[in-house]
C-alpha cells in the first residue's frame, strides 16, 4: 500500500476513528456489561524465515509489491513478517479490528492490512467497513500468515498474478451465512478499491509504480460440508491503472510520435491515401499509451479437504487484465500432505500460463518520412516490446516439505520447490533485470510460524 | 521367520503402541447442550460445524454458544480427533486463518469439564463436550461419540 493515503483509505480510517472514539466513549456497562479490558483482544502471527535458491539471474519474491527479492544464497526477505492484531468489542454484535504487519522484504515498513467496524445483524449476517484482507483467490487473505498455510506460503505461480499478491480492500463486504441441509454455506459479496506499489525489477535504477484497483466488485461462495470447503469466487476491477515516471516518460514518448506522425499526415504535398495512412498510425500509437490500464477480473474455484489423515487442496484460477501487455493467464494449484502426528509432510504443485499474446507494436514502423521521427518510433517501439518481454509471467513448480507442530502455537516447515519459466526468454514471477535467465531454480526455505 | 521370532521383533514397537494408546481410550467424550435447545441430537458432522463456526444458530434462531475446554486437554484432543477427524495443528491453523483475516474467533475457553458443564446449563443456545461419566440431567447429550 502507498503510504501516501488514498480516499478510500482515508475514508476507512475516519470510519475506524469514529468507532474506536464510540467505543472509548461508551462506558462498559451500557453495552456488554464487561471491563475495557476485556472487550479488548490482542493478537499476532509472525514468521521467521530463511530461503536459498540457486540462481544468480533473478530474485525470488512473493509478489511484484516486494520491496528487496530474496537473491541468490541465503536471504530472510521472502518470508519473514510480523503481524499484530487488536479486536475491541464496541457492542455484543459490533467491534473493531486493526491488524498491522511488517516484512523483512519490504524494509520492515509498517502496513495497515486490516481496519474496519464490524456489525453483525443476527448471527447470520455482518457487514465489515474499512480495510480488509481481500479474498481473491482462495488463500489471498492468508497469504502471508505462514501458521495458517500447511506450505511455507500459497504457491507462487498462481499467487504472483494477483496484482499486489491480493493483502486488502478498502470498502466494505457484507458476510451471510445459510444452513443448506446438511451444508453449511458462507456468501461474501464485497465492494472497494485497492492501490499499492510495484516495482519494475528490470530498470535501473528500479522503478516504482502506483498500482490502483478501483471499482473492485467481488462475489465468493463457500460451502462447508464436516470434511470439506468449496469455495467459487469472482471478482472485478473496474479500472486498474499503473503510473510510474517511466511510465510517464513513455507515455510522453508515444505522444511526442503520434503527434509528429499526425503533422506529418497535415502535409497537402502528400498523397491523400498516405495522409490517411498516417492518421491512423498516429492514432493507433497513442492506444499504446498506459499499457498497462486495463480492467481485470479474477476467478477462482478451490477446495480444502481432510479426509482421515489426508489433506488435498487444489483451486483453479483465471486471471484476465483486458490489457495487451499484462495478458489473461489460467491457473492451477494443489497440495497433498498426510498428518504423522505432529508432522504433516506434503508434495505440492502450481503452474500458471500466459494465455493471450503479446502486445503488438506494429504500429510503430518507420515512416520514412523523416529520421528524426523514426528513430523516436524505433525507441518507442524498443521500449514497449521490452516492457512485453518481462510481462510473461507463465510459471511452473513442483515441490515437497513437510510441517511439523513444535507447539501449541508454533510450526516449523522445511520446503524444497523447483521453479521454472517457460525459457530463459521468460521472466516468470521472479524479479528479473536482464533476460534472458536460466529458466530453473532450486528454492529451499526453512520457517518458524508462530501466533500468539 | 518363526512366530516366536517375529514376536520377539514386534514386541518393542506394540509397547510402545499400547503405552500411547491409554491418553486416546480414557474418555468416552459426549456432546452436551443446554435444555433449552430445540434439537435433542445431531450427528458428528453437525458438530463438526458447530464447533469449527460454520454454523450459529440452532434451527429456532438462538444463537449457538459453543464451549471448549483449553488446549492441551486430552478430553479435547480426542473430542476433535473423533468428531472433527482433525488434528490440535491443523485446528490451530484453521483457527488463525478465521482470526487474522476477520473471519472468526474459536469457542469461549474454560478450564475444566465441570466450566463447560455450568457455561452450558447457564448459557441458552449453550454447547459443550464432557466426558460421559460426568454427564448428569441438568443438560441435554445431543451426540455421544462412543456410538
Amino acid at each position: 500500500m502507498t503510504s501516501s493515503l488514498a480516499p478510500a483509505a482515508r475514508a476507512a480510517r475516519a470510519a475506524l476513528v469514529t468507532a474506536l472514539a464510540i467505543g472509548i466513549a461508551t462506558p462498559a456497562a451500557a453495552n456488554t456489561g464487561s471491563t475495557f479490558a476485556e472487550r479488548l483482544r490482542w493478537s499476532g502471527f509472525g514468521t521467521v524465515g530463511l530461503a536459498w535458491h540457486d540462481n544468480d539471474d533473478l530474485g525470488v519474491i512473493q509478489s511484484f509489491t516486494q520491496r528487496r527479492p530474496a537473491r541468490d544464497g541465503l536471504s530472510a526477505n521472502l518470508d519473514t513478517v510480523l503481524g499484530l492484531q487488536a479486536d475491541l468489542r464496541l457492542f455484543s454484535a459490533t467491534s473493531v479490528t486493526v491488524q498491522g504487519v511488517v516484512r523483512a522484504g519490504d524494509d520492515l515498513r509498517p502496513r495497515l492490512r486490516m481496519a474496519y467496524l464490524r456489525q453483525g445483524f443476527g448471527p447470520d449476517l455482518a457487514l465489515r467497513v474499512g480495510r480488509f484482507r481481500s479474498p481473491i483467490f482462495f488463500d489471498s487473505d492468508i497469504s502471508e500468515i505462514g501458521f495458517a498455510n500447511l506450505t511455507v506460503r500459497p504457491n507462487l505461480p498462481a499467487y504472483a498474478l494477483v496484482a499486489n499478491n491480493g493483502p486488502v480492500v478498502d470498502g466494505a463486504d457484507l458476510q451471510w451465512r445459510y444452513q443448506l441441509g446438511g451444508a453449511a454455506l458462507l456468501v461474501q459479496g464485497y465492494v472497494g478499491r485497492s492501490d499499492y506499489e510495484q516495482y519494475f525489477y528490470n530498470t535501473t535504477p528500479r522503478d516504482k509504480a502506483e498500482g490502483d484497483l478501483k471499482r473492485i466488485r467481488g462475489l465468493a461462495v463457500s460451502v462447508s460440508v464436516p470434511r470439506l470447503t468449496v469455495r467459487a469466487s469472482h471478482t472485478r476491477a473496474g479500472q486498474f491503472t499503473l503510473r510510474s515516471s517511466r511510465l510517464a516518460q513513455l507515455d510522453a514518448g508515444l505522444d511526442q510520435v503520434a503527434g509528429g506522425i499526425g503533422q506529418i499526415a497535415m502535409n497537402p504535398a502528400l498523397p491523400a491515401p498516405m495522409q490517411a495512412a498516417l492518421a491512423a498510425q498516429a492514432a493507433a500509437i497513442q492506444g499504446y499509451r498506459t499499457p498497462f490500464d486495463g480492467s481485470v477480473s479474477y476467478t477462482s474455484l478451490g477446495f480444502d479437504a481432510n479426509v482421515g489423515n489426508w489433506r488435498l487442496m487444489g483451486e483453479w484460477a483465471i486471471f484476465d487484465s483486458r490489457s495487451a501487455m499484462i495478458g489473461r493467464y489460467r491457473a492451477w494449484t494443489t497440495t497433498v500432505g498426510y498428518a504423522i502426528r505432529e508432522f504433516t509432510p506434503y508434495v505440492t504443485a502450481s503452474r500458471s500460463d500466459r494465455r493471450s499474446g503479446r502486445v503488438d507494436t506494429g504500429a510503430l514502423t518507420p515512416t520514412g518520412l523523416s529520421p528524426q521521427l523514426d528513430a523516436g518510433i524505433a525507441a518507442m517501439r524498443g521500449a514497449l516490446d521490452d516492457a512485453a518481454r518481462f510481462a510473461d509471467l507463465s510459471t511452473r513448480s513442483v515441490g515437497f516439505g513437510v510441517r511439523w507442530e513444535a507447539r501449541a502455537n508454533m510450526a516449523v516447515k522445511l520446503q524444497y520447490e523447483r521453479l521454472r519459466t517457460p525459457s530463459g526468454n521468460h521472466p516468470g514471477v521472479f524479479a528479473v533485470s536482464t533476460l534472458p535467465i536460466e529458466p530453473t531454480t532450486n528454492l529451499f526455505s526453512v520457517t518458524l510460524d508462530f501466533v500468539f | 521367520m518363526s512366530l516366536l521370532r517375529r514376536l520377539a521383533l514386534t514386541g518393542p514397537l506394540t509397547s510402545l503402541l499400547l503405552l500411547a494408546a491409554p491418553a486416546m481410550a480414557q474418555h468416552a467424550p459426549v456432546v452436551i447442550a443446554n435444555k433449552s435447545v430445540s434439537i435433542d441430537r445431531i450427528d458428528a458432522g453437525q458438530a463438526t460445524q458447530i464447533f469449527l463456526r460454520q454454523i450459529q444458530k440452532w434451527p429456532d434462531g438462538i444463537p449457538i454458544e459453543p464451549v471448549d475446554i483449553k488446549e492441551g486437554s486430552p478430553l479435547r484432543t480426542e473430542f476433535y480427533a473423533k468428531v472433527t477427524g482433525r488434528t490440535p495443528g491443523q485446528l490451530r491453523a484453521y483457527w488463525a486463518r478465521q482470526a487474522f483475516t476477520g473471519m472468526g474467533f474459536p469457542p469461549r475457553e474454560v478450564a475444566t469439564a465441570a466450566d463447560v458443564a455450568q457455561a452450558v446449563r447457564a448459557q441458552p443456545g449453550g454447547i459443550g463436550y464432557i466426558d460421559r461419566k460426568d454427564a448428569d440431567d441438568s443438560t441435554k447429550i445431543l451426540l455421544d461419540t462412543a456410538r
